[in-house]
């Protein structure tokens, strides 16, 4: 059986468990044995974030250690992943030791759907996803690590009403983490901004991979009757159960 | 200085309409000239990494491509002028104006100018100082700060110059055609060309090899600042360097299409030295002075330096979300967008910047047009370590260390937490933070685990 650790984000742990479930499921429904090791409860990347890089090194420190058994590590956010396979080898600069290791990570760490895509080699498996689908790609994982297209691949239904990028995709939501708390009315702008083309469309999920961004774009867009914010591990993971049981 | 407001002066233009139905418009324009002019470049990527890997390589070797350029200009017949900081380069030029007795001054747009404050400065002094660019003109006559980098009153509706051009007796009626405007902008400079004794101009380009500086415009006024008046005053940072002509031209290749989407500005001027013997025009004395302010101290930190290669192109600006937002006035100072960011903080003080240093949300898009290879992101988060340094007993420091020791800890759910959550979540409702779930996960998974294990 493919054996995998998955790495639970600050985010997905404390305010979107969800998430980290329909994730879990979602592996162990694909046939992969899902370990969750013991890591700090962080990545780092809001310390990193914020200039303050000990702190982010200590909890980079924990999360290495904790994940030295050679399995690939799955981590459902883009700007997470990001972190660990860029910014990590970048903050042991100074100790050989802990970077070889943490870049020796940086090769086993894997976004979410490019897990998928890339590694398990699953693409277009025909889910009926209902609703048509419109995707936004995260920044950081989109300009960080490439990933792009594998999310749409995963997206891409059997009835042929596969996902399309809204315009504009590639534009920062506003969230960036501190940003959103830093600047709330800029913030929010840039939120409103990004779901103009999505309330135009016709789409009615809008399927991101970036937790952060989920919350961030769900709250501009308020309640809405049609309409919604989901992230990925959620859609698929459901789209896989009503198949299941149909 | 005193502490950039980005937050609020932000705020102003999110509810300026005016500018926000030009923020909807401009920087998607410029994007869209930028590809397309790129595009026709056989290997645009190759390009852009050739044209970083010059500035790299200059900034390498920067102190022996000033020294170079010294000697060569000296020999052309160049007069150099070292300005340590802001306050002497404006004594300088000063110093220049005071030889002339001339009240009048025009001066073409730069970057460097705004920077040191010249034109308040030499106000003060009793100097009229004249822009010659439209754009900055407007700005002056107004008493606007620059917008955009490139278009320093590209946010001012076309209207509205008409009304001032024609106080200004520029035109007989209103004019809503903006090259008309332009032309008639055009005649009243003319005329104060041919009267003004010393043009100020800024520099694009200095090349180490042949002494020369280099001018990129599209109204033609540099070109007449640099052939009428007797004296010339080009201001440029030490940063501008490049070994040879080449690599001048080769970046120079770069820069309107990342610019304005041109494939080449409309004049390109070269100084060699002033005018020689037997030329119909250029200055009689020839004067550059190079301005350091703050750059060494960049410079000296490899961490920094890259920041100096920027060519002021204002590509980064155009695809900054934060920018498409609220435009150049929040960012305080000449310079805005992602090279503001990183350059402000470092000539006016990492505190006063504190909060311009959180206008950002890391979204890399700056970096990947930059022809200079800029790495804004990195930049800025090495200036935020830097700034947190100096706020260790903040609020947030202390925040951000009770955070990171809760997030440190491994699945259990802990006390910590517990006494916590209720306090952050009405905090979260108050200014719209994620709000954390009754249970986190962790806890949740670990107990459903246990439950498995059991028999
Ligand atoms: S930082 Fe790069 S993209 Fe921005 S103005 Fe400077 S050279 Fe242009």
């Amino acid at each position: 059986m493919y054996q995998a650790n998955l790495f639970v984000p600050c985010l997905v742990d404390l305010a979107l468990p969800d998430i980290g479930f329909a994730t879990l499921n979602l592996l162990r429904r694909l046939g992969v044995e899902v370990n969750i090791p013991d890591t700090p409860g962080c990545c780092g990347q809001p310390f990193l974030n914020e200039g303050r890089p000990k702190r982010a090194r200590a909890l980079a420190r924990g999360v290495i250690s904790a994940v030295e058994n050679g399995k690939p590590l799955v981590v459902p956010s883009g700007s997470c992943a990001e972190m660990i396979k860029f910014h990590y080898p970048t903050l042991f600069e100074d100790e050989p030791r802990m970077q070889a290791k943490a870049l020796e990570l940086a090769q086993r760490t894997f976004e979410l759907s490019s897990f998928l895509v890339d590694e398990l080699g699953i693409e277009g498996i025909g889910l009926d996803i209902q609703g048509k689908v419109a995707y936004r790609p995260s920044c950081r994982a989109l300009r960080g690590l490439g990933v792009r297209s594998q999310p749409l691949a995963l997206l891409s239904s059997s009835r042929g009403q596969g996902a399309s990028e809204l315009e504009s995709a590639e534009a920062c939501c506003g969230f960036g983490g501190a940003f959103s708390f830093h600047l709330p009315e800029v913030s929010k702008a840039m939120a409103h901004a990004r779901l103009e083309p999505f309330l135009q469309s016709g789409a009615e999920v809008l399927v991101v991979i970036e937790p952060g961004c989920m919350t961030h774009l769900s709250r501009a867009l308020g309640k809405h009757e049609t309409k919604q914010v989901r992230h990925i591990a959620s859609v698929l993971y459901e789209a896989l159960e009503r198949r299941a049981r149909p | 200085m005193r502490s950039i407001p980005f937050r609020r002066v932000a705020k102003d233009a999110l509810e300026d309409q005016d500018a926000q139905r030009l923020l909807k418009i401009l920087p998607f324009a410029f994007r869209a000239l930028r590809e397309a002019a790129l595009s026709e470049l056989p290997d645009p990527k190759g390009a852009l990494k050739k044209a970083a890997e010059i500035r790299a390589d200059a900034l390498e070797v920067l102190p022996e491509l000033l020294e170079t350029f010294e000697k060569n200009a000296k020999a052309n017949g160049t007069n150099i002028h070292w300005a340590r900081d802001a306050k002497e380069a404006r004594l300088i030029v000063l110093g220049l104006l005071g030889a002339q007795n001339s009240k009048t001054v025009l001066k073409s747009k730069s970057m460097l100018t705004e920077e040191i404050g010249l034109r308040e400065f030499l106000g003060e002094e009793g100097f009229e100082t004249l822009e010659t660019d439209l754009g900055e003109f407007i700005c002056q006559v107004l008493g606007l700060p620059p917008f955009h980098i490139v278009g320093p009153a590209i946010n001012v509706p076309v209207e509205r110059v008409s009304a001032l051009f024609l106080d200004m007796g520029f035109i007989q009626g209103p004019v809503t055609d903006p090259v008309a405007l332009g032309v008639a902008a055009r005649e009243f400079f003319r005329r104060k060309f041919s009267e003004a004794k010393v043009g100020i101009t800024g520099v694009n380009f200095a090349v180490a090899e042949t002494g020369s500086i280099l001018g990129v415009e599209n109204e033609g006024n540099i070109r007449f600042l640099k052939s009428v008046p007797k004296v010339q005053v080009s201001l440029m940072g030490i940063e501008k360097l490049v070994p040879t002509i080449e690599d001048a031209f080769y970046v120079l290749r770069l820069l309107p299409p990342s610019c304005t989407g041109q494939r080449m500005s409309a004049y390109v001027t070269i100084d060699s030295g002033p005018r020689r013997f037997g030329e119909f025009d250029g200055p009689e004395e020839l004067h550059v002075v190079i301005v350091d302010n703050g750059r060494s101290k960049i410079y000296e930190d490899p961490k920094t330096r890259p920041a100096l290669a920027c060519i002021r192109c204002g590509a980064c600006l155009n695809v900054c979300p934060v920018y498409a937002q609220v435009g150049g006035y929040p960012y305080g100072f000449a310079y805005s967008g992602p090279m503001g960011l990183v350059w402000t903080p470092m000539l006016v003080g990492l505190k006063a910047a504190n909060e311009l240093l959180q206008a950002c949300s890391l979204c890399g898009a700056c970096k990947e047009v930059c022809p200079a290879g800029i790495d804004h992101p990195m930049l800025i988060l090495e200036l935020r370590k830097k700034l947190a340094r100096k706020r260790l007993l903040s609020l947030e420091g202390i925040a951000y260390g009770v955070a990171g020791f809760g997030l440190s800890g491994g699945m259990r759910e802990n006390l910590g937490l517990k006494i916590l959550r209720p306090f952050y979540n009405a905090l979260g409702r108050r200014f719209g933070l994620p709000l954390l779930a009754p249970r986190r996960f962790r806890e949740a998974f670990g107990a459903a685990q246990n439950k498995e294990k059991m028999p």
